[in-house]
């Protein structure tokens, strides 16, 4: 028997796992899912009991709606897997005859892949179905996404032509995905680590790191700007800002690799 | 095959478990005794794979329970005193959890669940705490395991229920199975242990079976009360002594007055058992 992984059995696992968090999440995934649907029947009954009009909520409310829900849902990882700690939950998971690589990946794919993806298509759907049935609602967030982006790539083509810096969509993008990989990982390691108080911890823990980065910089930039010369060539400019874009995306690579080995090991080393 | 070597645990700066070696060999239900917070509960978790042991070592099969590998956790089944509540009816529980043994039966787990007057169409988190304690034994039993570690498994069970176990135990557990169960009510389980193993401040004070105990020790159940007993309960009716059996004539065990003397003169009886 192969102890660390099998593909069978890591599917009858994935499966197990999947049903466990319906079980365990569904109705949180409706109330965030389902946050497009429920502001605009806010909205409307709100602006029917107070000004008796029939208005559906703007684009932009939508879209720092979807922002804040998304936000939840990055917040939320503290829960998904959070039963982990507990001690009569935990020994059962635990005791489950898989091996930790395969609950690990399971746990990975469950949280990066399955609930943003899912969070994002059943908010989409409801979203487009709202612009189908009510004219004044506007067009679908994801036409509104598309429209940003566009307008993202219009402004970085511009900042290209009109400046030596030159930037490329995926050098901004892909350190973007990342990142939003590894908040996902940040707040799933906080509730794997913490007994109680797993959100509150989790906030704490990000505050604190922030403080003491702050602090560094703090010391660290005034030492670089300090010899600066203000008529630094183009090659410089274009070399400095290709560095940092690179610097950036190896310590987001970085960041999400340590997350990613936080919780194997906690998986590898979590007793009760 | 069990081998505990030089095992030792502590909780921050108190030592729990200290220079334990025990052997458990297969088809045998140990009763793992001892008074509170002497350490039965971290030495099941310990055996199980639950926690990593900081001296000694465990081998389960030839395998280090803390690396929890599928093919010994598929081998094996810990009963926690406290089991969770799931959201789930009994049946669709025992249906997803039991993909993962091999030999899990989903007749034997209604069967067993069926002698313990649970419903497995019941709701889990609706249940009694002895309801839900009888469905996670009835599980455990269902998974035909080779390795069952029990933690205190009559805890929250009614008188009824507590001999439904007994049977159920004898009755769907395979002879080559084997048990360990920890328990301080031992009257409960008095008829399917056998041997014994008696923790103590950190230690094995006995680990015996029932044929050796009675080879040493006489459990007299007469009124008339004999000079030398090593230990002495009035009973209803009549008293219970213990004393070094000096004839060799057979006696029924009587485990609660075993384990009472044992506490009372822990040394001569590690001496009589050559621990």
């Amino acid at each position: 028997m192969n102890q660390t992984f099998s593909s069978q059995r890591f599917w009858t696992y994935f499966k197990y796992d999947l049903t466990q968090m319906w079980r365990r999440h569904s109705l949180a995934a409706i109330l965030i899912g389902g946050a497009s649907a429920i502001f605009y029947i806010l909205w409307v009954m709100f602006s029917l009991v107070f000004s008796q009009q029939w208005t559906t909520p703007p684009i932009e409310a939508r879209f720092v709606v979807f922002i804040i829900a998304f936000t939840i849902l990055e917040l939320y990882q503290v829960r998904t897997y959070g039963y982990i700690t507990d001690k009569k939950e935990g020994s059962s998971w635990l005791m489950i005859p898989a091996s930790r690589t395969e609950k690990f990946v399971s746990m990975l794919i469950v949280s990066l892949i399955v609930v943003p993806f899912l969070f994002i298509a059943v908010y989409a759907l409801l979203d487009g179905f709202l612009s189908l049935v009510d004219p004044t609602y506007g067009k679908a967030l994801v036409a509104g996404f598309s429209d940003v982006y566009a307008k993202f790539l219009e402004g970085l083509a511009e900042i290209n032509s009109e400046s030596v810096i030159n930037l490329n969509p995926s050098s901004v993008f892909i350190p973007s995905v990342i990142g939003f990989f590894s908040n996902f990982m940040y707040f799933l390691l906080c509730g794997i680590c913490f007994k109680r108080n797993k959100l509150v911890g989790a906030i704490a823990v990000l505050f604190g790191i922030s403080t003491v980065l702050s602090l560094l910089m703090g010391f660290i930039m005034p030492g670089v700007f300090e010899n600066w010369d203000p008529n630094i060539s183009e090659e410089t400019v274009q070399m400095w800002v290709r560095n940092t874009m690179n610097i950036t995306t190896a310590i987001t690579c970085l960041v999400a690799i340590g997350l990613g080995w936080g919780i194997w090991h906690r998986i590898k080393t979590i007793q009760h | 095959m069990i081998e505990i070597s030089n095992l030792g645990f502590s909780y921050g700066p108190k030592p729990v478990l200290k220079n334990i070696s025990l052997k458990a060999s297969e088809g045998n239900i140990y009763g793992l005794l001892g008074e509170n917070g002497v350490g039965k509960t971290t030495l099941l978790t310990l055996l199980c794979g639950l926690k990593k042991p900081q001296e000694g070592s465990i081998t389960v099969d030839g395998h280090n329970p803390f690396n929890r590998e599928p093919s010994l956790l598929s081998e094996q089944f810990y009963l926690p005193d406290e089991v969770a509540p799931v959201h789930a009816s009994a049946r669709n529980f025992a249906k997803e959890h039991g993909v993962f043994w091999p030999k899990f039966s989903l007749d034997k787990f209604v069967a067993v669940l069926s002698e313990l007057e649970v419903s497995a169409d019941q709701k889990m988190d609706a249940m009694s705490a002895g309801q839900l304690k009888k469905t996670w034994i009835a599980f455990a039993l269902a998974c035909n395991a080779k390795y069952y570690y029990m933690d205190e498994p009559t805890n929250g069970l009614d008188i009824p229920s507590k001999a439904q176990f007994r049977k159920a135990v004898t009755k769907y557990t395979a002879e080559d199975s084997t048990l360990i169960i920890s328990t301080h009510q031992v009257r409960d389980l008095e008829n399917i242990i056998d041997p014994i193993i008696i923790l103590d401040n950190q230690e094995v004070l006995v680990s015996a079976t029932m044929e050796e105990i009675s080879a040493k020790l006489f459990f007299d159940y007469g009124t008339e009360l004999k000079p030398g007993a090593l230990y002495l309960e009035q009973t209803p009716g009549g008293c219970i002594q213990v004393y070094p059996n000096s004839t060799g004539e057979e006696s029924k065990v009587n485990v609660e007055a075993f384990f009472n003397t044992v506490h009372a003169h822990k040394d001569v009886i590690k001496t009589m058992f050559n621990l």
